[in-house]
């Protein structure tokens, strides 16, 4: 990190995937090389700023694994103008870049439990980190059962939808994918998140739910986890929040004395009863 | 040591500045119209000397309402901190306490804000007692003494038709002392500090989210954002990208809490969409939310918001109400 922390470093596009091409939902997964050989160290949960110098700058999560950051993936939803000019870059481009920012998924607190993995649409990149890291062969025994719901509108609208298969290889992990609406030739589920959830099994006694998606589905998940008995300090998600520096200075992302910036993204749910109802 | 404070006249005074003016940028009370703000000044007869407090703070001075921060080009994307030597001249109790929590939430919070703190670190401040308080003025309620400060290098006090010169820093000694030779003959005692503190706020977040009613505290606020631009303490910001040639410059902006859009998400959702509920963020970070992250409240008492409104608010009365109703 250099002294200054509104200065960003370039980097390069060495990969761009489309994830999803849905007029309302348009995802492009970008790789990204630090110039001179550099690498960015980050954790799960944490965030980036990138820029479209001459257009502006907008936080993203990190969505790749951090023990492999040889190269950083982001996913990108196009929205407004920040994210239409990160669209419109192609492979070999530079984007500015600057981060890590924000506090982290508590990755050794999560050992030795059960994870149940819940993610709505786009919601699956800033969990694909965590989930990546678990994942990794010197880690995995270190965690239990790994349970992940993964909702999506429509069968188009699932990202990273080629790591599934991959990761159902994997011991004690257990992938339900479920869409809104029935459509032909669908054999995974159909349904909210919040209704399947009451059909999974899991160990209360040690298992974490983390969950990322749009604030209706988080609001619904959680409500049904806590039914089921869950507490509320083993349910994690993380804040989305309007930003400017991401570092704590500039006061956009404000919610009573936490700055979602520094002292998010990450909240369990118990942290987020405790403030006020600002996001 | 002799008993007799460090006394200048105006005369003597102005040539310290003039001197100062050489190799520094001075900064001063100075008048562009009607009113009286600090101004960049190369001339001390543009100096406003007198007991009017400038109409907006001095924070511009070292968190430019406007500055460029980055410089994007082929080569990557650079940033010239600054590196002018400025004096801030003028600056009253309440402005010293102000610039002092700025520093503080600026540069010892988790990330050092490099172009506030080159600009403080680079500064000679020079301070002036108030004669007296001022209409709207509330510092005698705040943690601000209007005839004491040490929160600056020299601080100086009008004294019929001189300037008692207090040294407070190094830093303001060494620069007092090119001055007045034998400096050290002279009496340096600084005045007791007599903050009285009384209009602070001990409430609960959660309290005055549900017990207050800013609905109606807030009826005739126009969301204009004029008492953020002339607070002292506040320092919400936005980046603002401009494309020229074959640069791009990314520029510092000041922005505030009190517009609409401050907090609006690309998505269309608006937690604080209500003028009650971006009211409330302006009080309760400064009463609240501030003094539990510093342990102090970001409100002077300057009273500038409070004569600058355009629709009569008073954070002074509205904290008063909040008092009356939580404690
Ligand atoms: C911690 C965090 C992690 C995130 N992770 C991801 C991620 O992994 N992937 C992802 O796709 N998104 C992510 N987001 C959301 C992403 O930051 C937004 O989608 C992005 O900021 C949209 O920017 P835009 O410029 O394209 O949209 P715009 O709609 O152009 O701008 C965003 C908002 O700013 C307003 N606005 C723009 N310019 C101005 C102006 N000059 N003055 C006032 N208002 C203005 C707009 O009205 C809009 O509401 C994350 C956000 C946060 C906080
Ligand atoms: S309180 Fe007054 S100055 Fe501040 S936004 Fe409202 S109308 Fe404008
Ligand atoms: S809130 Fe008003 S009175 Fe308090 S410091 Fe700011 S401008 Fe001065
Ligand atoms: S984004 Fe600036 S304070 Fe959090």
């Amino acid at each position: 990190m250099n002294m200054n922390p509104y200065l960003p470093l370039k980097a390069e596009i060495v990969d761009i995937v489309q994830e999803t091409t849905d007029s309302e939902l348009d995802v492009k997964t970008y790789a990204l090389k630090l110039g001179g050989g550099a690498k960015m160290e980050f954790m799960p949960g944490q965030f980036v700023e990138l820029s479209a110098p001459g257009v502006g700058e907008a936080p993203f999560g990190f969505a790749s694994n951090p023990l492999r950051n040889d190269t950083i993936e982001i996913s990108i939803k196009r929205t407004g103008m920040v994210t239409d000019a990160i669209h419109s870059l192609e492979i070999g481009d530079s984007i500015f870049i600057r981060g890590p920012f924000g506090n982290t998924f508590p990755v050794k607190g999560l050992e030795g439990s059960d994870i149940l993995f819940i993610a709505g649409g786009l919601g699956l990149a800033p969990l694909r980190p965590l989930i990546t890291y678990i994942f990794e062969e010197e880690n995995r025994a270190k965690y239990g059962k790994i349970q992940m719901l993964i909702a999506a509108r429509t069968p188009t609208d699932f990202i990273f939808f080629r790591d599934y298969a991959e990761w159902r290889k994997i011991k004690d992990v257990e992938i339900t994918l479920t869409i809104d609406n029935e459509v032909p030739n669908w054999a995974e589920r159909v349904g909210f998140p919040h209704n399947l959830v009451t059909e999974m099994s899991f160990d209360l006694e040690k298992t974490y739910a983390v969950l990322c998606g749009p604030p209706i589905m988080i609001k619904a998940v959680s409500q049904k986890l806590m039914e089921m008995g869950m507490p509320q300090d083993r349910i994690l998600t993380t804040l989305e929040m309007r930003m400017t520096c991401g570092v704590g200075n500039c006061g956009k992302c404000n919610i009573g004395h936490q700055y979602v910036c520094v002292d998010g993204p990450v909240f369990s749910l118990a942290e987020l009863e405790g403030m006020p109802d600002e996001y | 040591m002799s008993e007799a404070a460090i006394k200048l006249t105006k005369g003597e005074l102005e040539k310290m500045l003039a001197a100062l003016m050489r190799d520094r940028t001075v900064f001063a009370p100075g008048s562009t119209g009607a009113k009286l703000e600090y101004l960049p000044v190369d001339d001390v007869s543009d100096i406003v000397f007198g007991d009017e407090l400038p109409y907006k703070s001095p924070k511009d001075v070292f968190f430019p309402r406007c500055e460029k921060i980055v410089t994007f080009s082929e080569n990557g994307a650079e940033a010239e901190l600054p590196e002018t030597q400025t004096v801030l001249f003028g600056a009253r109790p309440c402005d010293l306490e102000a610039l002092d929590m700025l520093k503080t939430i600026l540069t010892q919070g988790k990330f050092k804000d490099p172009f506030f703190a080159a600009r403080y670190e680079n500064a000679l401040i020079i301070g002036l007692a108030c004669a007296e308080k001022k209409p709207g003025c509330f510092c005698d309620q705040r943690e601000t003494d209007l005839d004491y400060s040490e929160k600056c290098d020299l601080f100086l006090r009008a004294d019929g038709d001189k300037f008692e010169v207090l040294y407070v820093s190094d830093k303001g000694k060494k620069a007092l002392g090119a001055h007045i030779p034998g400096l050290e003959q002279f009496k340096n005692t600084p005045r007791e500090f007599r903050p009285a503190e009384t209009l602070s706020l001990d409430a609960a977040e959660d309290d005055l989210f549900t017990k207050i009613d800013w609905e109606e505290i807030t009826e005739t606020c126009q969301s204009c954002g004029i008492c953020t631009y002339v607070c002292p303490t506040c320092h919400c910001f936005m980046f603002k990208d401009v494309e020229e040639d074959d640069k791009a410059y990314r520029y510092r902006n000041w922005d505030s809490c009190m517009f609409p859009k401050f907090t609006l998400h690309a998505s269309g959702h608006n937690p604080r969409a209500a003028k009650r509920e971006r009211y409330r963020q302006r009080v309760a970070h400064k009463y609240v939310y501030i003094k539990e992250n510093f342990g102090m409240t970001a409100c002077t008492g300057c009273g500038r918001c409070i004569r600058s409104c355009p629709a009569g608010m008073s954070i002074k009365t509205v904290v008063e109400g909040i008092r009356e109703e939580l404690q």
